[in-house]
């Protein structure tokens, strides 16, 4: 999380009309906080997390005061909802505010099978995007923006393989091309879905799941490959992770939707 | 010859005989600063019931636009939390609300947290003036009925028996 995370106080004091959080995610554990009221929550256009957790006090709840939604790009929450500061929630005793946070899982421990020395990984971190709107507003369906991965250039220890995982929440669209700019070198390349699980700190058989969408095969020099994804044929993933075994150049170019085909 | 403007009190003529008793006739003239409007935005803070407006000196209408979602409550006590109590009332987001406060009168506030509310205070001079004249001619009218009435001082009081 970005700290300090930005405070909703100072967007209704500049007479912004809205509240957003934008911050890219370091662990799933992230809850931020709004001591702002709200007529209307939902998922802002950059958030690579599909799934946002809200919650606000409600007296009817018993043992926690705690209620909450889940929104996503197809479900904005709509209605005033008070954040209620001069209440306390239990059992923590801890001031009103509207919480929220990823639904969806991030797992940046994440290694996927067979990943021994010297094998590298590197993640982007997803973004949580959450707009809470002051004034009343009919309706909101926020589709998220179509994202856009670019790399080219791969830190591959000799003999081992690099790892880039992408974000994938919710999204059901995918557009991969790849192409070996190395004129002399082939490059192993290839595409798994991933969709993480809570498991045991330490456990030798983590339960995350990976499906193979492009099995790791060899891409000759100057050789071009393109892979679409797309949930109907493939599924929904957390998270994309492709391999690569030569350090590039090789462009890689991942296209991604909310909307599918 | 140098003529000056005739000096104009904004104080009615009164009585300074203490024995008549007397209602405070309506100002003639009003100051520039009764005539001033205000425009402004008030900030709440979270818990306390603050002044938002203080209408001491003049009658005024007094508008307010929540420009955040609230809760933020108005009214007249000095005491309006918890804010969500009903003791107040409380503003929408975006609907101006318009009070005329009469001289005399406060508007109290309470908010839960940090709320934007637009203000506009619009003064209203000739209302205190009607105000006054109301009030003079009531009292002129009660004090002739209440002299129609009343028997003169000093005299007897009849019994209904003679001598």
């Amino acid at each position: 999380m970005s700290f300090p995370q930005p405070a909703a106080d100072d967007y209704a004091v500049n007479n912004y009309q809205l509240f957003r959080l934008n911050t890219p995610l370091s662990s799933p554990g992230d809850i931020y906080e709004s001591p702002q009221g709200g007529h209307l929550v939902c998922v802002g256009p950059q958030s690579d997390i599909a799934n946002i957790n809200v919650a606000y006090f409600d007296d009817q709840v018993p043992g926690t005061f705690l209620q909450f939604a889940t929104i996503s790009p197809t479900r904005s929450f709509v209605g005033f909802v008070s954040a209620r500061n001069e209440a306390r929630f239990a059992p923590a005793h801890r001031p009103g505010r509207i919480l929220c946070w990823a639904d969806d899982i991030y797992d940046p421990s994440f290694r996927p099978r067979g990943f021994t020395a010297p094998d590298t990984i590197e993640f982007v971190p997803p973004q949580l995007d959450m707009i809470q709107y002051f004034t009343p507003l009919s309706s909101v369906v926020p589709p998220r923006s179509d994202k856009t991965f670019v790399f080219q250039n791969y830190k591959v220890a000799t003999g081992g393989r690099d790892n880039i995982v992408v974000p994938y929440y919710g999204r059901k669209y995918c557009y991969v091309q790849f192409t070996n700019r190395n004129a002399v070198t082939a490059n192993i390349f290839g595409i798994t879905g991933v969709n993480y699980a809570i498991t045991q700190n330490g456990t030798s058989n983590p339960y995350t799941q990976e499906t193979a969408i492009r099995a790791p095969a060899s891409v000759a020099a100057g050789a071009s490959v393109t892979v679409v994804i797309t949930a109907q044929n493939q599924g929904m993933f957390d998270a994309l992770l492709f391999s690569v075994n030569e350090a590039g150049p090789a462009p890689l170019r991942v296209v991604m939707s909310d909307t599918g085909v | 010859m140098l003529l000056k403007p005739p000096i104009i009190s904004k104080l009615p003529p009164v009585s300074l005989d203490p024995s008549v008793a007397q209602v405070q006739a309506p100002a003639v003239t009003t100051g520039q600063a009764e005539n001033r409007m205000e425009v402004s935005a008030y900030l709440t803070r979270a818990g306390e019931t603050q002044v938002l407006y203080n209408g001491d000196r003049m009658w005024g209408r007094v508008t307010l636009t929540l420009r955040t979602a609230g809760p933020v409550s108005i009214g007249q006590q000095a005491k309006l939390v918890p804010v969500l109590s009903g003791i107040g009332q409380l503003l929408q987001t975006g609907v101006p609300t318009v009070f005329n406060v009469p001289k005399g009168n406060k508007l109290y506030v309470a908010a839960t947290g940090v709320n934007v509310i637009g203000v506009l205070v619009e003064a209203i001079p000739w209302l205190e003036t009607i105000t006054g004249l109301l009030g003079a001619t009531a009292g002129a009218t009660r004090a002739t009925a209440v002299a129609a009435v009343a028997p003169p001082m000093g005299a007897r009081r009849s019994t209904g028996k003679a001598g």
